[in-house]
C-alpha cells in the first residue's frame, strides 16, 4: 500500500505536484474544484501522505505554485476531512476577506 | 450638513492621522488603509490590514422634525495571529488582537471627534466587536450618530 502511494498516487510526474507544507517540500494531490488552475480559487483540497505530514494542524502553511494557503478548519469539522492512516485530505483557504 | 461631507471629512481625518499611522507602524509595521465605501463581495484582505472603512448607513429627518440624525458606520479591521502570556499567570493566553482592535478603534474615534463639524455633535457612538469568528481578523464596527439641529425658518429637507 505504502509503495503504491509513492509510486503511483503521489508520483509528481503524473497526478501529484510538489507543494511546500510548513516549509517542507512534499508531493500532494491538489484539487481546486471548479477553478482547475487555482488562479481564482480561494478554497482547495489536498491529499498528502501521513508519512509526510504526521499531524496536520489548523492554519498550517501550504504553498502551492508560489501561492500561500492555510489549512482551514470549519467549526463543524475536524482539520483532516479524511484520514485513513495512510493519507490526510485537508481543506485549504487563502485570501481570507471577512465582511463586517 | 450633508452626510457625504461628514463621511468624507471623517475618512480624510482617519487617513491623515499621524497618531493612527504611528500606532499601526509600531503594532503591525504597516500604514493603515482607509476606504470610503467598499465592495462587500470583494472586501479588503490580510494585505490591506490594518484598515478602516466608512460609509453612510442611515439618515433621519423630516418637516415635522426639529433635528436631523446622520448615521455613519466606521469599521476597523486588524490581522493578528499572535498571542501573549501574562507574567505570573501561567494559565492565561491572551490573543493580542483583542486589546489591539479596541486601541485601534479608540484612535479612529479620537480622529473623528477632532473633525470640525460646527454645531453638530456626535450624539451616540454604538460599538460592536467581532473578536473570534473571523480569526485571525479582529474587527469592530462603530455606528456614529451625528445630531444636527434644524434652525427655525430653515428647510429641514435641505
Amino acid at each position: 500500500m505504502a509503495e503504491d502511494l509513492g509510486e503511483h498516487h503521489f508520483n509528481t510526474d503524473e497526478f501529484a505536484r510538489t507543494i511546500t507544507y510548513n516549509g517542507t517540500d512534499i508531493p500532494a494531490l491538489v484539487d481546486f474544484g471548479m477553478n482547475s488552475d487555482g488562479d481564482n480559487a480561494r478554497t482547495a483540497r489536498i491529499i498528502v501522505k501521513a508519512s509526510d505530514v504526521a499531524a496536520p494542524a489548523y492554519r498550517d502553511t501550504v504553498v502551492i505554485s508560489g501561492t500561500s494557503w492555510r489549512v482551514f478548519r470549519d467549526p463543524d469539522t475536524e482539520v483532516a476531512v479524511k484520514g485513513d492512516g495512510q493519507v490526510w485530505e485537508l481543506s485549504l483557504i487563502r485570501d481570507e476577506r471577512p465582511v463586517w | 450638513m450633508n452626510i457625504n461631507t461628514l463621511t468624507v471629512d471623517f475618512a480624510e481625518a482617519v487617513a491623515e492621522s499621524d497618531v493612527i499611522r504611528a500606532w499601526c507602524q509600531i503594532a503591525y509595521s504597516s500604514d493603515h488603509a482607509v476606504y470610503a465605501g467598499m465592495d462587500a463581495r470583494n472586501p479588503p484582505g490580510e494585505d490591506d490590514c490594518p484598515y478602516v472603512v466608512l460609509y453612510p448607513v442611515r439618515k433621519q429627518f423630516g418637516q415635522h422634525q426639529r433635528e436631523k440624525f446622520h448615521e455613519i458606520e466606521v469599521v476597523g479591521c486588524l490581522h493578528d495571529t499572535t498571542t501573549r502570556s501574562h507574567a505570573g499567570v501561567a494559565n492565561l493566553t491572551e490573543y493580542t488582537g483583542v486589546q489591539n482592535i479596541e486601541a485601534f478603534r479608540k484612535l479612529i474615534e479620537d480622529s473623528i471627534a477632532d473633525v470640525d463639524i460646527g454645531n453638530l455633535t456626535l450624539s451616540v457612538i454604538a460599538v460592536d466587536y467581532e473578536m473570534i469568528e473571523s480569526f485571525p481578523f479582529f474587527m469592530c464596527g462603530m455606528v456614529i450618530q451625528v445630531w444636527e439641529g434644524v434652525c427655525i425658518g430653515s428647510d429641514p429637507l435641505l
